[in-house]
């Protein structure tokens, strides 16, 4: 009885431990403020090109009117009435009072779908660049971020026949960036905050780095995000023939409407369909499990970022191949990119120029405080 | 000299139990509320792809109520089935406008000429791709689009199905691109009403379709029912 006992009680702490760990361990913020600049850059493209046909998006007379939109979450949704377990909620779509509703209010939140003005669309569209540019470059992060996030929803709220993965990930990321201190490294507010560091007499190499747990948190729900994405994405492929026939990723390089490349040569060479193919399932499923070891996450990285490169040339869908390598970089180690960083610096002679540190967005002391003493700093490193 | 109950071995550990500092900056209450949001967060994200068919009646009927409102704010109902079950067949959306003066002008979606950068293609692309998955009402939202940009009376729209080569027939020297890899199947005619709406003509109105290729090839190329989902 007792070893029964002693078991339920080191599995309790066994787990609440590793919980405290896994998800509150503070950590160098680097790896996050690399991952903000890369998504910020990719919103800020992603919604450029929006802007070349806005009338035909987001237009009063655009391709999908907002009774489409809303036909849209209903049709989805419909099964929700039938619930034998919960109580008709009154704000799912498809029960009568979300029909009742006010277009873009409520579920899916965006002016897009409330105003149709030219003004109004414009002015939103103009502010969402301007947010999502600001959030790239780290310029008072703790409010961009949710501005840049909240926009993001607005445009794949309001247009949901013309979105891809590309801006399911897009706006994953953005989520995870607002959630932690996305701004706490390679942003302009950390060099803001050094310059007042300077001028308030104190010595550069003094200006506290501390590791935050909020960077942790946020990098931990993208790991995790991710490890679901790529979970869900083998174990759907178990139910097609042509993924166990390895005549899939032929099928995918053989379509005319996505393939930017003629890949019709493949079909003398069969075996590299076969083999692309399975490698794609396995490396699938595998994902979530060979991405945690330190010694066979390097190799779960260089065969993702093969893939997606692959995808992006083959099939010409870059702007997805680099969100998704950029979804990946949470598994980088913060000592990782400062590294890349300084042998970046050194190659371009950055290295030598001390006096110009100060003014250098890249020139953070990789030095670790404890988490004690990072305490005292955290503070000054979140309020930036 | 120090009592005796502060020189025990427990009081001792319990003292340095006391005195050692916290791994962690966020204190035990705030990491328990994190840890609620976690747990619900997690949920979500687990259950969103869960919903997508097939999928249990538990997940996408009875949690879907609880989630519901979480999952679609946050954009989180997405089934990352990316080129799953099956790569399928692309689709392209053809137009055929009918001005008042009796001209004809016809386009289709996407198209790699017209639409640049690649994004910008992948969105029409994106357009045309869901059009048969999506409700009815998008197809008349799409005319309705194409009627009032174009300033015109009618609109026959149709879906062109293109179908995927096979490794032998392309070694056999077929063009991917031959006309009987192609389908079109007619999504009606449509005309704008007074409130502004396209309203979808009877069929006896209905203008003459192209058959369906009814080549060998779509035989031979044993299409999957389901489709997978792009990227």
């Amino acid at each position: 009885m007792n070893v029964i006992l002693q078991y339920f009680r080191d599995l309790k702490e066994n787990t609440v431990s590793g919980w405290n760990r896994f998800w509150f361990t503070p950590t160098d913020p680097a790896t996050l403020g690399m991952i903000r600049i890369f998504t910020g850059m990719m919103l800020v493209y992603t919604h450029l090109v929006w802007g070349i046909a806005m009338a035909d998006f987001f237009g009063p007379e655009g391709w999908l009117s907002v009774d489409a939109v809303d036909a849209f979450r209903v049709r989805v949704n419909y099964e929700t009435a039938d619930s034998s377990f919960f109580p008709i909620n009154p704000t799912v779509a498809g029960t009568p009072a979300a029909e009742e509703a006010t277009p873009g209010l409520g579920l899916t939140p965006s002016p897009f779908l409330i105003w149709d003005s030219p003004a109004v669309m414009w002015s939103v569209h103009v502010f969402s660049i301007v947010a999502m540019l600001l959030f790239t470059l780290g310029l008072w992060t703790r409010v961009t971020s949710v501005l840049a996030f909240a926009c993001a929803l607005f445009y794949v709220h309001r247009v949901p026949a013309a979105t891809f993965g590309l801006d399911q990930i897009n706006v994953m990321l953005t989520m995870y960036l607002m959630l932690g201190p996305s701004g706490a490294a390679y942003s302009l507010d950390r060099l803001f905050a050094r310059r007042r560091w300077v001028r308030q007499g104190n010595d550069i190499e003094s200006f506290p780095n501390p590791p935050l747990t909020g960077a942790n948190f946020s990098i931990r729900l993208m790991q995790f995000h991710m490890c679901v994405i790529y979970f869900f994405a083998g174990t759907a492929k178990l139910a097609g023939e042509n993924w166990w026939d390895g005549t899939a990723i032929w099928m995918a390089m053989a379509n005319g409407e996505y393939s930017t490349l003629n890949m019709f040569w493949i079909a003398w060479y069969p075996w590299i369909s076969d083999l692309l193919t399975e490698g794609t399932v396995w490396w699938e499923l595998s994902y979530c499990v060979l991405i945690w070891p330190r010694l066979t996450r390097p190799i779960v990285l260089f065969f993702g970022v093969l893939m997606h490169i692959g995808i992006g040339i083959g099939m010409g869908m870059m702007t997805f191949a680099l969100i998704m390598i950029i979804g990946n970089g949470a598994f980088v180690s913060p000592a990782l990119v400062r590294g890349c960083l300084e042998w970046l610096k050194a190659l371009f002679g950055r290295s030598q120029t001390s006096g110009v540190q100060e003014e250098t967005l890249l020139s953070e002391s990789p030095s670790q405080k404890s988490p004690k003493a990072g305490k005292k700093n955290a503070a000054l490193a979140n309020a930036q | 000299m120090a009592p005796p109950s502060e020189s025990t071995p427990t009081s001792r550990k319990r003292k340095k139990k006391q005195q050692a500092p916290s791994p962690y900056q966020w204190s035990p209450w705030f990491r328990g509320v994190v840890t609620l949001f976690l747990l619900w967060h997690c949920g979500a994200v687990l259950l969103g792809p869960t919903t997508v068919w097939p999928a249990p009646r538990l997940f996408r009927t009875d949690l879907v109520q609880l989630y519901q409102p979480y999952l679609e704010c946050f954009y989180l109902t997405n089934g990352y089935r990316f080129f799953a079950p099956n790569p399928g067949p692309s689709h392209l959306l053809h137009w055929e406008l009918t001005k008042a003066d009796g001209s004809q002008e016809t386009g289709f979606l996407p198209d790699k000429e017209k639409h640049w950068p690649r994004l910008f293609y992948h969105r029409h692309f994106m357009l045309s791709e869901k059009v048969e998955g999506g409700p009815p009402l998008w197809r008349e939202s799409y005319a309705r689009h194409l009627l009032l940009k174009h300033d015109a009376q009618e609109v026959k729209l149709s879906l062109e199905r293109h179908y995927l080569p096979r490794m032998h027939e392309i070694r056999e020297g077929l063009d991917p691109n031959d006309a009987s890899y192609y389908e079109r199947i007619s999504l009606g005619n449509f005309r704008v009403n007074e409130d502004q709406e396209a309203v979808l003509l009877p069929p006896e109105e209905d203008l003459p379709t192209q058959p369906p290729a009814t080549s060998s090839n779509q035989e031979s190329n044993d299409q999957p029912e389901q489709e997978g989902e792009a990227e």
